[in-house]
């Protein structure tokens, strides 16, 4: 048992390392070797000892371990994602198959005189286009359960054409079993945006390569300070301590048929900001968050960065942590609770948008601009009075 | 003049004779005019003289100004909010009976603006409602047996709370 202790002494990071501390300043091929060991000493004894303990040997504990604990090559942690494991449920697509509901009845799908089952006798395809106006996936449940005829106008392709298909991160792993019948209904929808989930999108493209699907970001779990923490599964950050404020977003702004466009609501406010001059802050950064070593204490500091700061008197844009350019029209006594505040990309320029009304606008010189066909993830700063925000599904105003 | 106009007789006999342009607003009768001219009735077995005559209300509003598109999905249960003129909100504010003959005749008919406003306005009644207000709202039975119910709730799970 000591050597095992003493093996570990010799290969642990010294306490003054830049690596100890935040896991996430920690390069991931460092980090992970220590991980493993770390982790190796955590073993459960019913794991390392056997049924029996004094046949304990330490190669024993570490084949046990790794044969009952180690992810196999093919998992969605491997790779890319050994940043972020337990946060993103694995998904379990066995049973997708299977049609849902009621259709696993014997005897498959009833076949339905729909004029019977649905009000005023109206024909199916008048449902379908009344269902069109209002169904999406927060309301899907409530419309299914009415009577077998709602249930079937649903589930059908035509109640879902043209629609844009949201589906939240919450969803994702009970939808996961019925995902096949879903991208069934949704074969016409105009696109799906979906969480980032390297097991769904590739589910997604293998079975309905032909619907659009656009990467929905959220706050990232682990790429954020030690003073947020996020919550309602990415959807919203909360601050929970007064320094270490940055998160970043897990994917880039969608930009393939639009400016990107970053907008958050601000959930809950403080009264003041103090004796602080900046408050609120928010930006994009080019740099792939799973190659960022060290975060920063400010969004500000965040590598190859663009982000907007809401002082007191102004608004200012930092590019690279350097003041590139300052806006009057618009300061920190704008952003209230209950607000939409975005930030529109242009080539030349950022676009401050508070309710989805413009009300500033930041130049930047062409040496400071956001480099063409480049991800651009978002940042954003809980300082000064912001308590919580939420990201919004808002596209460019 | 009277031979310009074109004779839409309903389901109880009634005759209207109204302008061309008004009447072609339907694609179905545009077709028969182009097929048959104006000399003889249209029959419209399926249309009853009430709910012809507030199709025709429409289509003569409607004649010479088309309306705006409606906004989807429905952003409001206030269809002024989509995108709906005043005189359009107010011209479905009728008794779900008759909304709903409104709907048969434009579909019947085939008048593309009216399908999709009387539609709209189904839609933003069942907006925002749960599941017993829309049964209540239709007078709909829950027509699904002890086991289609509990396979359809298993089904939901997963956009239960979303």
């Amino acid at each position: 048992m000591s050597s095992l202790v003493m093996e570990d002494m010799g290969r642990v990071l010294p306490r003054d390392s830049p690596f100890v501390g935040c896991l996430r300043h920690a390069p991931q091929q460092i980090l992970m070797g220590h991980l493993d060991r770390l982790m190796r000493r955590r073993v459960p004894a019913e794991l390392a000892l056997g049924p029996d303990p004094s046949d304990f040997t330490e190669e024993r504990a570490f084949s046990t371990y790794d044969s009952a604990k180690k992810l196999p090559s093919s998992s969605p942690y491997v790779g890319f994602q050994r940043h972020a494991p337990p946060s993103s449920p694995a998904l379990s697509f066995a049973d997708s198959a299977v049609r849902p509901g009621y259709f696993r009845l014997p005897g498959g799908v009833p076949e339905l005189d729909l004029k019977d089952t649905l009000p005023g006798e109206l024909p199916e395809e008048v449902w379908s286009e009344v269902m069109r106006s209002i169904i999406d996936v927060p309301t899907l449940a409530a419309l299914s359960r009415v009577c077998t005829g709602f249930h079937k106008v649903a589930v059908s392709e035509d109640a879902w054409r043209d629609r844009v298909v949201r589906v939240p991160p919450s969803c994702l792993e009970h939808l996961a079993p019925h995902l096949s019948c879903w991208l069934e209904a949704w074969a016409a929808a105009k696109k799906l945006v979906l969480p980032r989930s390297a097991q769904l999108l590739k589910q997604v493209a293998q079975q309905a390569p032909a619907i659009p699907v656009e990467v929905s970001w959220r706050f990232d779990r682990h790429l954020k300070g030690d003073g947020v923490e996020v919550v309602q599964h990415g959807r919203a950050v909360r601050r929970v301590a007064e320094e270490e404020l940055v998160v970043l977003g897990d994917a880039a702004l969608p930009c393939a048929t639009r400016l990107p466009y970053l907008e958050v609501h601000l959930d809950k406010c403080g009264e003041g900001i103090g004796d602080s001059i900046n408050d609120f802050g928010f930006g994009v950064t080019a740099c792939d968050p799973q190659e960022i070593a060290e975060l920063g204490s400010v969004a500000d500091e965040v590598p190859s960065s663009w982000v907007v700061d809401f002082t007191q008197s102004m608004v200012c844009l930092s590019v690279n942590n350097r003041e590139a350019s300052q806006g009057k029209h618009l300061s920190a006594a704008a952003l209230k609770e209950g607000s939409n505040v975005g930030l529109l990309i242009k080539p030349e320029a950022f676009e401050i948008y508070i309710d989805g009304i413009l009300r500033e606008t930041l130049a930047v010189q062409a040496e400071e601009r956001v480099p063409a066909n480049v991800g651009l993830f978002p940042v954003l700063d809980l300082y000064g009075r912001t308590i919580q925000i939420s990201k919004t599904d808002a596209e460019e105003p | 003049m009277a031979e310009d106009k074109v004779k839409l007789k309903s389901s109880q006999g009634e005759i209207f004779e109204v302008e061309p342009e008004v009447a072609t607003m339907s694609t179905l009768i545009k077709n028969m005019v182009e097929d048959s001219g104006t000399d003889e009735e249209i029959p419209l077995p399926n249309v009853k003289t009430a709910i012809l005559s507030k199709v025709i209300d429409y289509c003569k509003y409607h004649k010479d100004s088309p309306p705006e598109e409606i906004q989807k999905p429905l952003k409001s249960t206030n269809l002024v909010e989509c995108g709906v003129s005043e005189w359009d909100n107010e011209y479905v504010n009728i008794e779900q009976e008759v909304l709903f003959e409104l709907i048969l005749a434009a579909n019947y008919l085939d008048i593309k603006s009216l399908l999709d406003l009387t539609c709209a306005k189904v839609a933003s009644m069942i907006k925002g409602k749960n599941t017993e207000e829309i049964r209540k709202q239709f007078n709909i039975v829950n027509d699904f047996t002890p086991e289609e119910e509990a396979q359809v709730r298993e089904e939901n799970r997963w956009c239960e709370d979303a």
